[in-house]
């Protein structure tokens, strides 16, 4: 007589590494462990070790919900959904809100970053500034990005240090960027629930991890009526807009002031007016 | 607080200063508030400390500057009282 029925589930486990973080997203469904596929792909780590949050997730059918995507946080239900599309976004925003929140170590800055021989260049700027287009840009013209969103700076030695999230790309400047041959959407997962485009440049070249200081700060002002402009700007202003930037600036408080000041000392501070991508670059490539 | 040629400014203990080579950081460590400065309201900051008047700190700045506004006294002035307005300095 059969006393026991044993069934072995496979279970797909991906592990990450960002600088000291370690997560971990497993699934038992071979479809979702593809579907996690194109988040954060330069940043997996081949071996099991200790993660510092285990993400996992779940999908079961039944007669009256339909398909149900869950999204639990070391045991704990966090997200629920019908929409794999929306299963993702919302993964891929948790793990990096948890990520940052893990990172406190360095002081982080919404801004784009892009590196060419020893220069690397900062581009502080918020929504809709044109910081995507002009950082897919340059990476056209010899530029290699290090971050599109998100900078991470470490506050003893003040180097710059890539943070490898996913480019956010609207629908109205994916049709845009794909004339330009900018992107290519086969490099990306679109979200069709917020018609966003998560791409990945580069997929098969881990991004750099190699710290850099600073060469110059260029703060971003798009508008089509611009005169296309680079001028040299105050440091005490840039330090200020940068302060603004800043993710996490209220657990540093007045340190945040040190660090930035220390950052603007030794990098050159301009401010780029541009009404067009391609003097953008021109006038970046000048620097 | 009627601030003219004669009132002497101090600047609050709670305020600490980055200098740069174009202006300077100021950090309200009370209200968790910076303040950029460029170099000309820098030097009228690093002036104000409760024994200098306006008037003598105009002068001060004429030396160092060798402005071209003849109303380096009202300029000033215009500083102070954002200074003040900000909360920057000892009531």
């Amino acid at each position: 007589m059969k006393l026991f029925s044993c069934i072995q589930i496979a279970m797909y486990s991906l592990n990450y590494k960002l600088q000291s973080h370690r997560f971990s997203i497993q699934t038992g469904n071979r479809k979702l462990a593809d579907l996690c596929s194109p988040l954060y792909p330069n940043s997996r780590f081949r071996h099991n070790s200790h993660a510092d949050i285990i993400y996992s997730l779940k999908m079961r059918t039944d007669s009256v919900t339909g398909t149900i995507y869950e999204i639990l946080v070391n045991g704990k239900k966090k997200y629920r959904t019908n929409s794999k599309s929306e299963l993702f976004s919302q993964l891929e925003w948790i793990v990096t809100c948890n990520t940052l929140s893990h990172l406190r170590e360095f002081f982080q800055i919404h801004a784009g970053a892009v590196v060419k021989g020893r220069k690397v260049i900062l581009l502080p700027a918020g929504h809709g500034s044109g910081k995507t287009t002009l950082t897919l840009s340059l990476t056209r013209n010899h530029y290699r990005c290090l971050s599109d969103d998100i900078v991470l700076i470490d506050p003893k030695s003040l180097m710059v240090i890539p943070f490898p999230r996913s480019f956010l790309i609207k629908e109205d400047a994916i049709k845009k960027l794909t004339r330009s041959n900018l992107i290519d959407k086969r490099n990306g997962y679109y979200c069709r629930s917020d018609d966003t485009l998560y791409f990945n440049p580069d997929t098969g070249n881990k991004l750099s991890t190699r710290k850099i200081k600073p060469y110059a700060i260029v703060e971003l002002k798009h508008n089509r009526r611009f005169k296309n402009e680079l001028r040299p700007v105050s440091k005490s202003q840039m330090c200020i807009k940068l302060l603004r930037q800043s993710f996490n600036v209220h657990d540093y408080k007045r340190k945040a002031v040190t660090i930035l000041t220390g950052l603007v000392r030794k990098s050159k501070c301009y401010s780029l007016k541009t009404n067009n991508v391609d003097d953008a670059v021109r006038l970046i490539s000048q620097i | 607080m009627e601030i003219n040629e004669d009132f002497v400014p101090a600047t609050k203990g709670c305020i600490e200063i980055e200098e740069l080579d174009d202006g300077c950081i100021l950090y309200d460590t009370e209200k968790d508030e910076a303040h950029s400065l460029n170099i000309t309201a820098a030097s009228i900051w690093t002036c104000c400390d409760g024994k200098h008047s306006i008037k003598e700190i105009a002068t001060i700045v004429e030396e160092r500057f060798e402005p071209k506004s003849k109303s380096v006294v009202e300029d000033i002035i215009k500083i102070i009282k954002v200074f003040s307005k900000k909360e920057l300095l000892r009531s």
